[in-house]
Parts: structure tokens; C-alpha cells; sequence
């Protein structure tokens, strides 16, 4: 029944994987499931992410302080209004030994935006109008309008730079010019790199990333308390103490790129008055939630983390059940009943049913209606949608990506504006942000927005949670940028 | 038997019709658009248009029925279709994980059949016995303790504590041995029980005490006479279990991190990725009736007044 030979060549091929490079200088990460691809121009997914961002490299990158820095692209310029002149590299070469040059970072470009390919992640990239070589290593990008978050779409991971020759075989055999080149990928197994000793930066000190396919996050935990796993993403809140605690393993938590959110149908006839959505702002303890959750209370709708958020706004519905009553009666309202849609998500659960005791605390009965996330993504789109509680992720870590989808009115009915918010001054600042280059300016138009939406309240940001890390202690220098998508490993040591 | 044989074969194909017409309308019975459940979360960033676009690239614009019988063309042909997620051959998804597979299935039967027939006999001999009410109990056990418990003990037990053993993955013998031992055991418990009542059954033939009364030695009576004529029942309940295994363990291949079967058609399911659910039903299915065709054609070699004609 079993194949000797098979069973042979893969006991090798094991044996190959564990044995020989010194094992001291091997990271074992860990992920519930498999990555989709390996192509980053052809997903929009972390699982994939987490993979080709050591092995791909973008133009240009965000530092752990927010600000853009340079990777492939050494400088860059907006010579016109919506044209964005980069200068490339020079001596960087693909892992199949191919050169990085203008037409290579064009050609990847193109690979991007190709309208044949499946490419869940165009729309970061989907306003580039032309890509064109000026030079050996200069490429200009031009957008139909102009496009002032234009830098940090090109640092989001899906914007990577591949080896655009090799076509579809990328999905599988990834080539990029990152500080790690790919070795093989068993399904549901592991994926292994190897560093990559011609790396432009220099080659990096971790010989071996060995990323193991691991569904169950129980069996992670034991993993890393063992040493079978070094390094992971993203462990439950109640084993964070467990894990810190234990000998050789440390756990950090820190602000990622996300946001959860309470949001009404301001078109809903019960939610059409502002006294009422502030009555229910009053009964949401983001305190409480936070503390249960693990996440930080959140006003503005973008956590710090994320450029032209608003950092110092003063909380303007405190937690006070005595208030929302009192504007609950203002409003003439009583004996309200509303339902909450939400997907399955253990946190979004958890804030839907807090939500749900306080606002029977004030009279006001909340049906709680869960689904899958397919099935929600449909209901919060049609007319009898109520309240709902999502999660989102700046991803691009700009303020356009999570405001412009969230309150411009092109968004609504299948894109991000799910309260069908519409206020032509907020509109205008809104394009304002996308379309002026000028800093300032920007900064000023999202500030205005964030503030004028406390007003109207057609969400509440309820906290922004805490990304966790849990790694071996022998793990040294490595950069944990927002989350595990951004995770540099270049300055990284294994001191054991 | 030849005869017999190609008859049993041809009856397979109006079940996998069946099987693959109630696949198909389970999946569109599923709430919301699988267009979605295939993106995820990530589609939240997607604009209408975009998903439009996605919807005619990823097929899911054409009618069902289209859809449908382009799949069953596939299959006449030995094709299997893609996976819409991942882009690669069903089939390739399928052998990737069939080695796995049939590693966890062989080793967990293998410990099944240790565990469960020596159980069983020892029951069945000393029955009424404080030995018969301890095989019980531990067959009880196997049956009631789920694996996802069970696996975290011996992982916690013998990779954390001793350290004699990885706690999960693939590759090694090492790394069978745990998952092996999970699911040998849970499944050893069935196989104890039948074994047992076939094995008292048998016990009290005529010709057990004729066996005796020859002078035959116990041993001999109790696994040649009797164990021989009790394992028709047996068969049947090991041939179902080895199905099953092949079929995939999905909570014990999700425990320990085993790449199998069981793990792609959760995933496909969760992911609703029509072809490769599809697909990986449609082969579990034909694994599972050719096992049980085997069991069939084993009586006759088990019980040779058993034909096929």
C-alpha cells in the first residue's frame, strides 16, 4: 500500500530539513493555515504576507515610526501634481540572479495591475494610470488624479516587487530580492527559506526560516513552551500571561493597525436621530471591553498607529447610563428594539454581548444576529440593516484607506460605507486628503473629519486591540512592524 | 467473482452521482455569496466593482446548473478541476496529502487492531471476569474521550514533560507515533466491542466444544477456532474504520498539525472552494465503497462457504 520509495524519499527529505544547517541558526514561526499563494501581487491575505514579505521587498517601507523609508526605491519625487519619479537601486539582483532595474520594477508593476489576473489587492495600486522606465534606474508612476496616499499603497505588502518574467510559477516558487530566498513549501506542512547570501543589505544572520502549518493554537502553545515552535503572531489573551511567564519565552503586545467598531444604518428609521446613537455611544465601556478583549479605548476611528490619526481628542460620550437615558428621553424614544449584526469572531462576539446587557440596562432590547462572514458581508448591505460590529485594519497605514472607505459616499452599498454616512463637507475634506500632497494640508482635512464624526456618530470606535508576539528569548533584533505582515527579520539573531 | 466484482463496481457510479449532486446543492445552500466566504475578512476592502471582477474571474457568474455539468465532465475525464483558492489540479491538492494520509491511517489502524482485538478476546474469554469489566471500561474510554483532549495529554505528557517526542508535525517516525497512538486508541474501542460479543457468540458453538472435547489446547480453541470465525463481524467494523481514517482525521490531524485529508476538506469547506470540495468528497466516497468492497471479497476468504457468484 505505501510506496517504500515514497516513503523513503520523504523520510530523507525530512531528515534533509532538520538535520544539516546548524539548527542553532534556525527560526521556527508558526500559522494556522497555508498561505494561498506566494505571489503577493495575487492575495490580500496575512497568511500569505507573512511568507513573501521576507521574501519579496517593496519600493518603499514603513519604519517602525510610522515614516516612509527607502528600500528598493533609494529616493523619490512627485515631479507633477500625479506624477511620482522613483530612483531604483542599483546592484540588487532577483534570487534567480536576474537584475533589478527600471523596466524590471515596471514589468512587476504591470504584473500588478494586469486586468487578465485574479488580484483580490488591486484596488491599493488601482488609480496608477501608467508605469514608465525614464531611465536605467528611474521609473515614474503616474495616477489619474492626484494621489497623495500614493507612497503608502506602494508600501503595502501586496505591492511588493517581484520577478515579473516568471509569471504564474511565482504563486509557487517565489522570487524576489528580499533578505530570504524560498526553499520548498509542503502542503499543510512547512514552508522553509534560506537566507540569501547575495542580499543587498547584506546577508542575514538567521540561516533557516522554517514557517509550520500549525491549525490548532493549543497545540502552538505547547509548541513554543517545547521549542518545536520559536516565534508566533498573535496568541489568545488568556494564554498571554501563561506564555510570558514561561522560562526562555517572552510575550509582547503592542498597537497593530486595527479598530473595532460599533456602526449604525444612519438611513434606519430608529437610528436617523444623532440623540439616540449618542444615548447608545454613552453604554459602550470601552474600559470594560478593552480590559476583556485586550485593547486599547479608542476615540478617534484610526489607532496612532496609522498616519493624520487624531491622538488628542477629548472622549465626548464618557460611559454614563444615567446620560444616555436622559437623551434617550430627549429624543422621545422608549421600548426601543434593534438587532446587531456581526460575524464569527470571538472579540466582535464579545463586544456585541456587552453591548447587549448595557443597553438593557436603558431600556433599549438588542437582538444579536451572528453569521459567517460571507453571509454578514451581505446583510449589513441590505435596507433593514440595524446596528453592526466589525473589525478593520489600516493597512496601508494612512488615514485615506480607513476614512475615505469608511464616510465618502461612493462607498456605500458594497464598499466600506456600511452606515451610509453622507455630509458634503466631510466629502470634500475627504478628497482634499486623497488628493493634495502637501502634509498639512492633509493633516488638517483628517482632522476635521475625525472631529466632525464624533459629532454625528455614525460609529463608535470601540478600542483598537493589542497585537501579541510570543518568541524564544534567543531571538534578538527582530522587528515586529504593526503586525506579523510586517515582520523584519534582516537585523535578527539567534543566540543559542 | 469477476462478474461480481465489475457488477459491484458499476454500482458505484449512480452513488457518486448521487454524491456529487448532493455535494454541489449543499454548497449553494450555504448562506451568504461564496464569492465572499472565498476572500475572507480582506474582501471589506474591496469596492463593488472590483468584486464584480473578481466574480467573473473566479466563475462564479455562471449558473449553476452550467457549472454543475461542467464539473461532472471533468470528472467523467479523470479531472477534477481546480481549486478556486489556491489554482492548483484537485487532484495534485489530493496527492500532496495522500502519503500523510495513508501514514496516519496505516499506523492508527495498526494500533487499533493491537489494542482492540486483544481487548476484545480477553474480554470475551474471561468473561464476567474483573479482566472482561477493565477491557470495558478502557473500551468505553476510547470511545467517549475526544481527541483534541486526549492529544493535548500526550503531547503535554510525553514532548513537554519527557521529551522524548515533537509534540506535533510531520516528517519523521517520531512525529507519528502521538497521533497514531490518539487515534489507535479511539478507534481501537469499537473494534474491542464487537470483537468481544462475536468472540462470546462464537465461543458457544457446538464445535468450540467439540474443539474441547478433542482435547484441543485453550489457546488453540480460543484464537484459531474461535477468533477465526469471530472476525466476519470484525472485518466489517475495521473496514469502516479504515475508511474512515483514510477519509481523514480531521480533529487528529488538526491537533498534531498532520497534513492530511481531513484537514483539506475542512479547510475547502470553510473556504467554501466548490471544485476542491467537490473533488475531495466525491474521492472519500470512492475510497469508502472500494474499502468496503474489499471486506466484502475478504468473507469469502475468511469463510470459504461464503461465494460470489
Amino acid at each position: 500500500m505505501l510506496n517504500p520509495k515514497l516513503v523513503r524519499n520523504l523520510a530523507a527529505a525530512a531528515a534533509l530539513l532538520v538535520a544539516p544547517v546548524g539548527l542553532a541558526q534556525t527560526l521556527t514561526m508558526a500559522q494556522n493555515s497555508n498561505p494561498l499563494t506566494l505571489d503577493p501581487n495575487r492575495t490580500f491575505n496575512g497568511l500569505s504576507f507573512s511568507i513573501t514579505n521576507q521574501v519579496y521587498e517593496n519600493l518603499v517601507y514603513f519604519g517602525s515610526d510610522g515614516v516612509i523609508q527607502p528600500r528598493l526605491a533609494e529616493s523619490w519625487e512627485f515631479v507633477e501634481d500625479n506624477v511620482l519619479e522613483l530612483q531604483i537601486r542599483e546592484g540588487v539582483t532577483f534570487h534567480d540572479g536576474t537584475a533589478l532595474d527600471a523596466d524590471a520594477v515596471v514589468a512587476s508593476l504591470e504584473h500588478f495591475l494586469d486586468p487578465e489576473a485574479t488580484n483580490p489587492g488591486l484596488f491599493v495600486l488601482s488609480r496608477i494610470d501608467d508605469v514608465r522606465a525614464t531611465g536605467e534606474y528611474t521609473v515614474q508612476i503616474e495616477t489619474e488624479t492626484p494621489f497623495a496616499p500614493l507612497l503608502a499603497h506602494l508600501a503595502h505588502p501586496v505591492a511588493a516587487i517581484v520577478q515579473a518574467g516568471l509569471g504564474e510559477s511565482l504563486e509557487r516558487n517565489p522570487v524576489g530580492t528580499g533578505p530570504f530566498r524560498f526553499v520548498s513549501w509542503e502542503q499543510d506542512a512547512q514552508i522553509v527559506l534560506e537566507a540569501n547570501p547575495d542580499y543587498w543589505g547584506g546577508e542575514p544572520a538567521i540561516q533557516r526560516v522554517v514557517t509550520r502549518i500549525i491549525p490548532d493554537v493549543a497545540t502552538i502553545l505547547v509548541e513554543l513552551r517545547s521549542g518545536g515552535v520559536d516565534a508566533y503572531y498573535g496568541i489568545p489573551a488568556d494564554s498571554f500571561d501563561s506564555i510570558a511567564n514561561a522560562p526562555g519565552l517572552s510575550a509582547v503586545s503592542f498597537l497593530g493597525w486595527g479598530s473595532n467598531y460599533v456602526g449604525f444604518n444612519l438611513e434606519s428609521e430608529k437610528l436617523q436621530d444623532v440623540r439616540v446613537r449618542q444615548a447608545i455611544a454613552h453604554v459602550i465601556d470601552k474600559e470594560l471591553i478593552g480590559d476583556i478583549v485586550n485593547g486599547l479605548p479608542a476615540v478617534a476611528a484610526i489607532p496612532p498607529t496609522v498616519a493624520y490619526a487624531a491622538e488628542d481628542l477629548d472622549e465626548p460620550y464618557p460611559y454614563d447610563p444615567e446620560r444616555a437615558t436622559e437623551l434617550l428621553a430627549e429624543a422621545g424614544v422608549s421600548g426601543l428594539s434593534l438587532r446587531i449584526d456581526v460575524y464569527t469572531d470571538p472579540t466582535l462576539e464579545t463586544i456585541a454581548q456587552i453591548l447587549q446587557a448595557e443597553l438593557a440596562g436603558i431600556g433599549i432590547d438588542l437582538e444579536i444576529r451572528t453569521q459567517p462572514y460571507a453571509a454578514y458581508a451581505e446583510a449589513v448591505l441590505e435596507d433593514d440593516l440595524e446596528l453592526y460590529v466589525s473589525g478593520w485594519g489600516t493597512v496601508t497605514l494612512d488615514a485615506d484607506y480607513a476614512l475615505y472607505g469608511f464616510l465618502h459616499p461612493s462607498e456605500i452599498g458594497g464598499g466600506s460605507n456600511n452606515s451610509r454616512y453622507v455630509d458634503d463637507s466631510v466629502t470634500e475634506l475627504l478628497e482634499t486628503g486623497r488628493n493634495n500632497p502637501d502634509p498639512e494640508a492633509r493633516a488638517d482635512a483628517y482632522l476635521a473629519v475625525q472631529e466632525q464624526i464624533l459629532l454625528d456618530v455614525p460609529f463608535v470606535t470601540v478600542n483598537f486591540p493589542l497585537s501579541t508576539f510570543a518568541k524564544t528569548e534567543a531571538l534578538q533584533g527582530e522587528n515586529v512592524n504593526f503586525s506579523v505582515i510586517g515582520f523584519d527579520l534582516r537585523d535578527a539573531t539567534l543566540n543559542r | 467473482m469477476l462478474r461480481y466484482v465489475s457488477g459491484r463496481l458499476l454500482g458505484l457510479l449512480p452513488v457518486l452521482l448521487g454524491v456529487t449532486i448532493l455535494v454541489f446543492l449543499m454548497l449553494r445552500i450555504a448562506p451568504g455569496d461564496p464569492l465572499i466566504a472565498l476572500l475572507g475578512e480582506e474582501a471589506q476592502g474591496l469596492s463593488r466593482a472590483a468584486l464584480e471582477a473578481l466574480r467573473v474571474q473566479y466563475g462564479f457568474d455562471r449558473d449553476p446548473v452550467t457549472q454543475y455539468l461542467s464539473f461532472l465532465g471533468g470528472v467523467v475525464r479523470l479531472d477534477l478541476g481546480e481549486s478556486v483558492r489556491t489554482g492548483q489540479p484537485v487532484l495534485r491538492e489530493i496527492a500532496v496529502r495522500l502519503p500523510a494520509t495513508l501514514q496516519l491511517a496505516g499506523a492508527g489502524l495498526g494500533i487499533a487492531l493491537v489494542i482492540g482485538l486483544s481487548l476484545g478476546v480477553l474480554a470475551a474469554v474471561y468473561r464476567r471476569t474483573l479482566i472482561d469489566y477493565i477491557a470495558v471500561v478502557v473500551a468505553l474510554a476510547g470511545v467517549s474521550i475526544p481527541v483534541f483532549w486526549s492529544g493535548l495529554i500526550l503531547m503535554l505528557y510525553f514532548s513537554l514533560e519527557l521529551g522524548w517526542l515533537p509534540a506535533s508535525g510531520y516528517g519523521t517516525w517520531r512525529h507519528l507515533v502521538l497521533p497514531a497512538a490518539a487515534i489507535g486508541f479511539s478507534s481501537s474501542a469499537i473494534i474491542a466491542r464487537v470483537t468481544r460479543s462475536s468472540m462470546i457468540e462464537v465461543l458457544r458453538s457446538d464445535y468450540i466444544r467439540t474443539a474441547r472435547a478433542k482435547g484441543v489446547g485453550e489457546r488453540r480453541v480460543n484464537l484459531r477456532h474461535g477468533l477465526r470465525n469471530a472476525m466476519l463481524p470484525v472485518i466489517t467494523v475495521i473496514g469502516l474504520q479504515f475508511g474512515g481514517l483514510l477519509g481523514g482525521a480531521v480533529l487528529t490531524e488538526t491537533v498534531f498539525a498532520w497534513p492530511g485529508l481531513g484537514r483539506l476538506v475542512v479547510d475547502s469547506i470553510r473556504a467554501q472552494d466548490g471544485p476542491l470540495v467537490q473533488g475531495t468528497v466525491l474521492f472519500i466516497a470512492v475510497v469508502f465503497i472500494l474499502i468496503n468492497l474489499l471486506v466484502d471479497l475478504s468473507y469469502a476468504l475468511l469463510n470459504p462457504r461464503i461465494r460470489y457468484g
